[in-house]
């Protein structure tokens, strides 16, 4: 499936020599361009596009501004930045609105490979409503109470330990800190599996700003209390299904292991957030299991998580169907996820999934 | 402290020093007579109209204590017991003559010997010693006096008065320069002290200058680093978008020219497939002319070459920008938990310049734990020491032109993170070990160093980070300095001063 992709840049060069390479290397995608914010808006009224890669500063209308007019008027589409360089305040109003942060100069290969997993994740089957749903959103819900808990300890300049300790239970937090590091949003990207390893990468200074921040971590709403989407319920059986896989997984993959598991039923919250949104959004409530795995999955990709952890919790119902290089983490995310349903009972993996050997880890 | 001092009081007590018992005797005859004397001098008063000294006023009071001495070495004990006894006597009437004892001169010298102040009055009946025999004898003229036997009583009386009276006067008069002596020591020790306490006082002053002057100037180089950090944000900005399409130019033409040369070496096999079969032309021999002019073969061998130098000069200037961004980044100001490999690599990067033409790299960086700290001051930490040991492996290399090796690693240790800088430069002479953390010292020529270098390190890495920077050299060989700081990241300064 070809990709359309709309880039926005004031520097002609800079969409000559894209347009020049994307033609050259014969690159399956639907290239459209625009030297502002102002011919994007004209450009996506009139011509579908599935994403929008802009520079943040312009002359005009700056990046920001762009992408919140296409956030509220194409939901659905995918937002990205192409930046050479912006301030801490810049990055921290561009996560509210972009999905992913590519750096400049970014080379062809990683532009491919981000092109092509926003083509790939269009075709894992989620839903059109979902889809809007999960890309309207700049972060998901926590607990009230876990909310309440990174508040006070950002208010008291916590520790990253101490912080991350409440990150790493909490499946919004855990999205939201992986996607900040998992493209250049604050710096480099970095391939980190892990709330405690996007902190330390941020730095306390850029994780406390992030943390308190409405779009970086929000409370639940207590309408968004359904059946099988409550929120305390549902961090508190994903954790404990997280902790399983880390016991079960071998050293090396532990940590991912621990964060696709606890972030498996993501997809929950993007329906539970949908609904809470009500209004315009026609989502079904009675989602399947598959479908939720799937908009998980499209969620984690949409953001720009590791490729590993988005097919892990896409294939958490059928491993087998994984690519190849990830069913290892996809299958353990499958065993685990049953533990986490009885914190009474004691479950472990009858045997090891896929083939793969638990060893104690040093 | 002066007050304390009692004011001298009258002193009326006389020795008569005489071999004679009769004289002893006219002695207390006339100075009991003391009533006529005090009419004398009532008269005098009255003839003259003037008014007498208090203490002569008084001296219808005075009552005289007269001890007797026999012979000179009498006299001499009896002064000896009167000073012991802080009962000295005010005046002597010494006969000249006292056989077989000592005689009166040598008696005096003797009893002034003992009290100098005493007013001796030498009696004499004969001319035994010249004035001058006296003066050369007794070695003084002050407190002298010679009565030529027989005298007359009044003259023992004005004598008696007139000396007792002297001698309170100069002892009031010793009393007054003693005290002034004492006030001016007074006065001059408060002015020393003063002195001492203002000499004190510049020096304090002049060390708040100099201090004044030193926060200025760390003022002065905070916000000019500030601003370094801000350009290089902008400067990254405005290199990044070049970058960028000068990197998919580059990207571009790396596949342009594999079809450019699969095109043409199709054209030029199709040529040299035809060309058998057609008959010699102009237009074939121009085509072939075209395609030696133009050296085909070099030009498609070199041209993936080309382009891959180009992609490494845009990689090698992004790396560069990444490597300013993260050492001079304006928006952090604050301690926090980093991989200390990053500053390092940074700083390596950045400092590439200085080794690079004269050192080889040597590289290991440990995986170490994330440390608390200021990740933009402890790169410039490293900067610092790395472009040190290149400068030290610059100056070898230009003498003897042999490469160097600038050895990097960073390891753990206990709690402790260590990162060694190693250089084999000349190593740092023993008579400048002391000095080179101080302030604006350096060796180096004026444009290539402030002297600041290391003695920002050692105050990065010791006073805001609680970790040691220690050096071992060895003339000849280099240098390596190792910076260790606590992994758990400086304690609160107050539990610092606790300890």
């Amino acid at each position: 499936m070809s990709l359309r992709v709309l880039f926005v840049d004031d520097e002609p060069n800079v969409l000559r020599s894209l347009a020049r390479m994307i033609r050259i290397q014969r690159l399956a995608w639907e290239p459209g361009f625009a030297p502002s914010g102002e011919e994007a808006l004209a450009q996506l009224e009139t011509q579908t596009y599935d994403a929008v890669i802009t520079d943040l500063t312009m002359c005009e209308m700056d990046g920001i501004t762009l992408l919140a007019e296409v956030r509220a008027r194409w939901p659905q589409v995918s937002r990205a930045v192409l930046s050479g360089q912006c301030t801490v305040a810049q990055s921290l109003r561009a996560a509210e609105v972009a999905h992913q942060f590519l750096a400049k100069p970014c080379d062809g290969a990683l532009l491919r490979r981000t092109v092509e997993r926003l083509s790939w994740i269009r075709t894992l089957g989620v839903s059109p409503a979902l889809e809007r749903a999960a890309a309207g959103l700049s972060c998901l819900p926590s607990p009230q109470g876990i909310h309440a808990g990174v508040q006070s300890a950002v208010a008291a300049a916590a520790s990253l330990d101490d912080v991350g300790q409440l990150a790493d239970a909490d499946v919004a937090l855990t999205a939201k800190l992986v996607q900040l590091v998992s493209t250049s949003f604050f710096t480099l990207a970095a391939p980190v599996g892990s709330a405690r390893g996007a902190l330390e990468v941020l730095g306390s200074h850029v994780a406390h700003l992030v943390l308190a921040s409405p779009d970086g971590v929000r409370p639940a709403e207590e309408r968004t209390a359904r059946p099988g989407l409550e929120l305390d319920h549902l961090c508190a059986r994903s954790g404990r299904a997280a902790r399983m896989a880390r016991q079960s997984a071998p050293c090396e993959l532990a940590d991912r292991a621990y964060t696709a598991t606890l972030l498996h039923d993501v997809g929950r919250l993007v329906l539970a957030s949908a609904l809470a949104a009500g209004g315009g959004v026609d989502v079904d409530p009675t989602a399947h299991a598959t479908d939720l795995a799937a908009v998980g999955g499209y969620l984690l990709g949409l953001w720009g998580l590791p490729d590993d952890i988005v097919a892990a919790v896409t294939y958490q119902g059928a491993p087998d169907a994984a690519p190849v290089e990830h069913r290892a983490l996809a299958a353990l995310v499958h065993a685990a996820r049953a533990c986490g349903q009885e914190p009474t009972q004691a479950c472990q993996p009858t045997s090891s999934p896929a083939g793969v050997k638990p060893q104690p880890c040093s | 402290m002066a007050a304390l001092i009692e004011t001298p009081a009258p002193n009326y007590r006389i020795l008569v020093v005489d071999d004679n018992e009769d004289i002893h005797s006219d002695f207390r005859r006339i100075l009991a007579a003391r009533r006529d004397v005090s009419d004398l001098d009532a008269l005098e008063q009255i003839l003259t109209g003037a008014a007498k000294s208090p203490a002569a006023a008084g001296a219808a009071d005075i009552v005289f204590t007269l001890d007797s001495a026999f012979q000179g070495s009498e006299a001499i004990e009896l002064v000896k017991r009167a000073q012991g006894e802080h009962k000295p006597y005010a005046l002597a009437f010494v006969d000249v003559r006292m056989p077989p004892g000592l005689d009166g001169i040598e008696t005096v010298a003797r009893i002034w010997a003992e009290a100098p102040h005493l007013e001796i009055v030498l009696c004499t009946a004969y001319s035994d010693y010249s004035w001058h025999d006296i003066l050369e004898r007794l070695g003084r003229r002050d407190g002298l006096v010679i009565l030529k036997k027989p005298f007359e009583n009044i003259e023992v009386v004005q004598l008696a008065n007139a000396l007792t009276e002297k001698w309170l006067l100069k002892r009031r008069w010793e009393q007054r320069v003693d005290d002034l002596e004492r006030a001016v020591q007074e006065r001059t020790r408060s002015l020393g002290e003063a002195n001492l306490r203002l000499r004190d006082e510049m020096v304090e002053r002049q060390r708040m200058i100099a201090e004044r002057e030193r926060i200025d100037r760390e003022l002065e180089r905070a916000l000019k680093l500030e601003a370094v950090g801000r350009l290089a944000a902008g400067v990254a900005h405005e290199i990044n978008t070049p970058t960028q399409y000068i990197g998919s130019a580059v990207e571009f033409l790396e596949t342009a020219i594999k079809q450019v040369e699969r095109g043409t070496r199709a054209l030029s096999a199709f040529l040299e497939s035809v060309a058998p079969r057609l008959p010699a032309d102009a237009a074939l021999s121009a085509v072939r002319e075209t395609l030696a002019e133009v050296d085909l073969d070099y030009v498609l061998g070199e041209m993936p070459a080309a382009v891959e130098d180009a992609r490494t000069g845009v990689e090698r200037v992004s790396g560069i920008v990444r490597s300013m961004r993260e050492l001079a980044y304006p928006g952090r100001v604050v301690k926090e938990r980093v991989d200390l490999n990053r500053p390092l690599r940074a700083a390596l990067d950045i400092a590439r310049v200085e080794y690079k033409y004269c050192a080889d790299l040597d590289v290991e960086l440990g995986d170490i734990p994330v440390v608390e700290c200021d990740v933009t001051e402890m790169g410039q930490v490293f900067l610092n020491l790395i472009v040190n040991a290149s400068h030290a492996m610059q100056s070898v290399h230009a003498s003897t032109g042999r490469r160097g090796r600038l050895q990097v690693r960073s390891r753990a240790d206990g709690d402790h993170l260590v990162v060694d800088i190693s250089d084999t430069g000349g190593g740092i002479p023993e008579g400048i070990r002391e000095r080179i953390f101080d302030s604006f010292f350096t060796t180096k020529p004026f444009s290539q160093g402030t002297g600041q270098g290391l003695a920002i390190a050692r105050r990065i890495v010791v006073e805001k980070h609680a970790g040691t920077l220690t050096l071992e050299t060895e003339v000849g060989k280099g240098t390596v300095f190792h910076v260790r700081i606590p992994i758990a990241g400086a304690p609160p300064v107050e539990a610092r001063a606790a300890s």
